[in-house]
């Protein structure tokens, strides 16, 4: 009886834990899993509508989803499925600036974490950006991303997925401040 | 001796028996059809058919533009003549399809229990695939559709295939080109007398794009074909216990996947026998160049792979027993498998990089797998020849990313997997470069070789459970083996023969 109890207790906390947690799917947004489509515009304004609605979890299932750069919001978790690989932008364009694919300041309480990867094609970027730097198009200090830049975070992990090719070479994230938790996360490049 | 009879005298039939359709010619332009690319001909493509198929039979010809259309149903004795500067498009509208009721599928252009039938002319039929499939997806999320959106996308039955013929007899889908669709791009299920020749498909698009799915069907030819497709090449398949896929030859093809070359599976319910292979090229594939799975309860036997290139492909051979779907009434098995005249190269690198819908990254870490021959302790794979064989393995395995070892112990460790969907990777990192047996009876290497190009911790061969190891001939090469590295493995295998 008492072990029911505290079962019931038990599933009343987690049904209320997963009940703000509302998972969308990425093709609600129209974010596309073809390894061809720029899904930038998509993924971001999935993430801001996900803040609006008090949170939740944006679900990448199995494929390529192309994207340049991507501002974290609080509360928002990012879920890659096993097989989903965020494929950075080759594109130096693509991240304004910005230091990380998936980028926060100062955001709290965001897990990114699954099976999945986040694939800089670092080779591919740098190879534009240094064309670019060539024709002088953009300086030479220009900022190169890498696959997760965190400032001043607070609660936020990054959990089990796989790194590769950051376009900040040995770089696969960088964390600046704040409360950062690294778990599970491995890089399967290999020489 | 028999059965090679009856597959001579079977094709003899088709071939002699398929294009008797030369009554008359129509054009689908005279019911009323625009070839502007624009115009929905559904009603009067329909309304031709019907005619001609009600007329004696005879060719009805789609020319000089291209042809919008959604589900539309071909009747005996009409052959579909798509001209070579023409094609069929799929609709983009969702509710232009029917998912047709005895099917169970939903399909561009369907024929149920029809008799002498074809499509030719050198034209394209375009499903549109990627564009119609996220549409499905969209009908779903505004709530006009329903369904899981299991991996972010509407199931199979639910997306149009460009072909879905169901228990028709006498088929000739002759040069012609299949082109993105929604789905698997052309199903034959449960037909008799089929041939394909001089096919090119072009299907990258979306999920699922298999080449062409062969279910319970006999007395099949599929010759002279081009193959590049998202999913499997040659998709062989059963849907029902009592299933039966007799009697079919490849030959002269030449094919590239995202997923498999030669595929039995992964829906395995009935019989297969009788299947030849010839001269086939595999390249730029993901997974293997050939698997034979029986997962559902599937009798497997008598098949021969004869004259196969695998060219930068991700494993050469994966032969596997499970019992995913399988019930108590089934007894099944796989056995009798020959293949020879074999040259493969596995490349370190991911074979299918940079094509549309890639296959997924999964199963990792894991260095480059080996060839597979897997069975399970209930059902056992027996009597596999592999013959004048020359498999090149990229090496370069490194035990700080992925280890397996081959102690007693370890060997025992390796998961059964019996339930699980059969992949080559299933296991993630395997003890052997180069071959990987297991459960297994009546294995013959004659005049194998294994070559590996960079460095592997891991022997060449390692069996466990296996009774009849027959190594005649089989070559090890690996220039970068430390001294006295053992390369042959055999644990629990009894009657070895070295000759």
């Amino acid at each position: 009886m008492r072990k029911s109890i505290i079962t019931a207790i038990l599933l009343l906390i987690s049904l209320q834990g997963f009940a703000q947690d509302k998972v969308y799917k990425a093709s609600f947004f129209g974010i596309r899993s073809n390894g061809i489509t720029d899904n930038t515009t998509s993924i971001q304004n999935a993430i801001d509508f996900i803040a609006s609605k008090g949170g939740g979890t944006l679900e990448f299932s199995v494929g390529r989803y192309i994207t340049g750069a991507i501002e974290l919001k609080s509360g928002v978790d990012i879920m890659l499925r096993e097989g989903a690989v965020i494929v950075g932008s080759d594109n130096i364009y693509a991240y304004r600036g910005h230091k990380g694919i998936f980028w926060g300041e100062g955001v709290k309480d965001v897990t990114i974490y699954g099976k999945g990867v986040i694939d800089g094609r670092g080779p591919a970027l740098l190879f534009f950006t240094r064309e670019q730097i060539k024709m002088r198009h953009i300086p030479e200090d220009t900022v190169l991303p890498t696959l997760v830049y965190l400032k001043d975070c607070s609660n936020v992990s990054l959990k089990d997925f796989i790194m590769r090719y950051p376009a900040t070479r040995n770089d696969l994230y960088i964390v600046e401040g704040g409360d950062v938790k690294v778990e599970g996360c491995y890089t399967d490049i290999r020489q | 001796m028999r059965n090679k009879l009856k597959i001579a005298a079977a094709f003899l039939l088709i071939s002699f028996a398929a294009p008797s359709l030369s009554a008359a010619d129509y054009y689908a332009r005279d019911f009323g059809a625009v070839p502007d690319g624009v115009t929905l001909n559904t009603a009067s493509i329909q309304a031709a058919i019907d005619f001609v198929s009600t007329h004696g039979g005879g060719r009805l010809i789609l020319d000089q533009g291209d042809y919008v259309c959604g589900s539309f149903y071909l009747k005996s004795n009409v052959l579909l003549c798509i001209d070579g500067d023409s094609a069929i498009l799929g609709s983009l509208n969702p509710f232009d399809y029917v998912r047709d009721p005895d099917a169970k599928w939903t399909a561009l252009v369907f024929a149920i229990g029809q008799e002498n039938i074809g499509i030719c002319g050198g034209g394209m039929i375009d499903g549109r695939g990627f564009d119609i499939a996220v549409r499905y997806t969209d009908f779903v999320h505004l709530g006009l559709m329903e369904d899981k959106l299991s991996n972010d996308r509407m199931v199979e039955q639910k997306r149009p295939e460009n072909i879905h013929f169901y228990k028709c007899t006498g088929i000739t889908i002759k040069d012609i080109t299949l082109k993105d669709p929604g789905c698997w791009n052309q199903q034959y299920d449960k037909c008799r007398d089929i041939l394909i020749d001089g096919v090119t498909v072009d299907a990258k698009s979306y999920w699922n794009n298999d080449g062409v799915d062969i279910v319970d069907c006999s007395d099949v030819i599929i010759r002279n074909c081009y193959f590049d497709a998202a999913d499997d090449v040659y998709c062989f398949k059963s849907h029902s216990e009592d299933g039966v896929s007799e009697n079919i030859l490849v030959e002269n093809c030449v094919g590239r996947s995202s997923a498999n070359g030669i595929k039995f599976g992964t829906y395995t319910r009935g019989k297969f026998k009788h299947f030849r292979f010839k001269n086939i090229t595999i390249f730029d594939t993901y997974r293997s160049a050939i698997t034979i799975a029986t997962v559902d309860g599937a009798q497997i036997e008598d098949v021969v792979i004869d004259s196969i290139r695998s060219i930068h492909t991700g494993n050469p051979i994966f032969l596997r027993t499970g019992t995913r779907h399988t019930n108590d009434n089934q007894k099944p098995y796989l056995k009798d498998i020959t293949i020879k005249n074999m040259y493969a190269e596995v490349p370190f690198e991911k074979p299918d990089a940079g094509y549309g819908y890639e296959g997924p990254v999964e199963d990792l870490p894991r260095n480059v797998c080996p060839s597979i021959i897997a069975g399970i302790p209930d059902i056992r794979i027996e009597n596999v020849r592999l013959e004048n064989i020359h498999i090149v393995y990229p090496g370069h395995a490194d035990p700080e990313y992925a280890y397996a070892g081959t102690s007693k112990e370890e060997l025992d460790a390796i998961e059964e997997q019996e339930t699980r969907y059969p992949e080559f990777s299933n296991w993630k990192e395997l003890p052997a470069w180069g071959f990987y047996i297991r459960h297994a009876d009546g294995i013959v290497f004659d005049n194998v070789t294994i070559t590996l190009a960079g460095e592997d911790y891991r022997p060449a061969l390692v069996t466990d459970d296996v009774n009849g190891l027959r190594m005649k001939d089989l070559k090890i090469i690996d220039d970068f083996a430390p001294k006295g590295k053992k390369q042959i493995i055999t644990k629990d295998t009894k009657n070895i023969r070295k000759k």
